[in-house]
């Protein structure tokens, strides 16, 4: 029971700026996590982890990690690869820049900082590539998981050129910000506009297969951040 | 040749997501709760993109691709904390206010914090290393097994660096 309390209090221990040392390269703590470091080296390891809650931290998620119960795996091939995003991943949007430049302001006021729920922000979209053959779909983070928010029938199903275009080129789309306040993520796709989507069909199967291509990075994408403060 | 898994590989994708998840949200600070969901996605996506370009060629270990996983969450951890607004001590003090419930919670948790950081230092370097593999979650023969001691001696430095740790705190005034 002590051990508990005190295994406790260890987890919870956090890193501050003057405990951080030179992080240690991540592969390193996995072998030594592992047991795969000769044991001088993984001593020198622990020792350093006594007094630095966040490599303690990092190699306690190595521990997790490793814990997993996962079988060799044998890759999909050509298409399945698609189906296996499709099936397993949702939305899954790449890492680092978009694909094109994506910026938001409040509508009609230039340099404001902050949106609050209810009022109406301006995306800016581009300029891209080929813009006559391409459609709009966006995409809001919520707290699990990402979800198209645009468009959600076929009535409001719109092509990229059916936008406003500023004189720099890019394309400006209204959106309406919602709850919660703070720091919200959006995201903008640019299917084909040949591409078709059933709207018959339950969203997640809607948008599989873009699903898939975004996941495999075979349609341009970008997220931005909008800062949304509290109602009031 | 490790046999192939007799699940689909979506499957086994979304098998390792979820194991993600869970592992990942028992140390994704608070202060970076937003950037949890991220951090699963980019991991995984990650491990999805090595079998796209594995492409059916051969079986993948699954503790290569938990290795790509595991350093892919650990650069995103790290990044974001580096992106933090706020000082890291703002994130012990909140995390600290879990510890010890009651009035004076966050102080408490955080003087509990100070003083089980103190009582380490304490530890002789052996006893240290040992009780930091204990508390890390290893077992005694792990920590053995880790550290290159034997088993008695490992067993030993644990038992003693525990029982110092404890009445170090209690002389502090931190009990359960």
């Amino acid at each position: 029971m002590m051990d508990t309390w005190l295994r406790s209090l260890w987890s919870h221990l956090a890193g501050s700026p003057a405990s951080a040392g030179e992080p240690v390269d991540p592969q390193r703590i996995w072998q030594a996590a592992r047991g795969e470091l000769d044991p001088e080296a993984t001593r020198v390891l622990l020792e350093r982890a006594s007094r630095d809650p966040d490599l303690a931290r990092e190699w306690r998620l190595a521990m997790a990690v490793d814990a997993i119960d996962w079988a060799p795996v044998t890759p999909p091939v050509g298409e399945r690869v698609g189906e296996a995003a499709r099936a397993a991943l949702d939305w899954l949007l790449p890492e680092g820049p978009g694909a094109f430049g994506l910026r938001w302001q409040v509508a009609g006021v230039l340099g404001a900082p902050k949106v609050r729920p209810g009022d109406r922000f301006q995306v800016h979209i581009g300029p891209v590539e080929d813009p006559e053959g391409r459609r709009i779909v966006v995409l809001a983070q919520r707290r699990t998981a990402w979800e198209v928010v645009f468009p959600v029938t076929a009535e409001e199903d719109l092509a990229l050129t059916e936008l406003p275009q500023s004189a720099d080129g890019s394309r400006t789309l209204d959106l309406l910000a919602g709850e919660p306040a703070g720091r919200q993520r959006w995201a903008v796709v640019l299917p084909a506009v040949d591409r078709s989507f059933d709207f018959g069909l339950p969203p997640r199967s809607r948008w599989a297969s873009l699903a898939a291509d975004v996941a495999a990075g075979e349609v341009p994408v970008a997220t931005v951040e909008v800062v949304v403060a509290p109602a009031g | 040749m490790p046999p192939a898994d007799p699940r689909t590989a979506e499957a086994q994708v979304a098998e390792l997501r979820a194991a993600l998840e869970r592992a990942v949200r028992q140390v994704c600070p608070r202060s970076m709760s937003d950037h949890f969901e991220d951090i699963v996605q980019l991991a995984t996506m990650k491990v999805l993109r090595i079998l796209r370009e594995g492409e059916g060629n051969r079986v993948l270990a699954a503790s290569y691709l938990k290795r790509v996983a595991y350093t892919v969450a650990i650069d995103e951890l790290r990044r974001r904390k580096m992106d933090r607004e706020i000082p890291m001590d703002a994130d012990l003090e909140r995390r600290a206010v879990d510890v010890a419930p009651g009035p004076d919670r966050a102080a408490d948790a955080s003087v509990t914090q100070r003083a089980l950081a103190a009582c380490m230092a304490r530890l002789n370097e052996a006893r240290r290393i040992a009780v930091t593999a204990y508390l890390q979650g290893h077992t005694v023969p792990e920590t053995a097994r880790l550290s290159g001691w034997s088993g008695k001696r490992t067993e030993n430095l644990v038992y003693r660096g525990l029982q110092q740790l404890r009445e170090c705190l209690r002389a502090k005034g931190v009990t359960p």
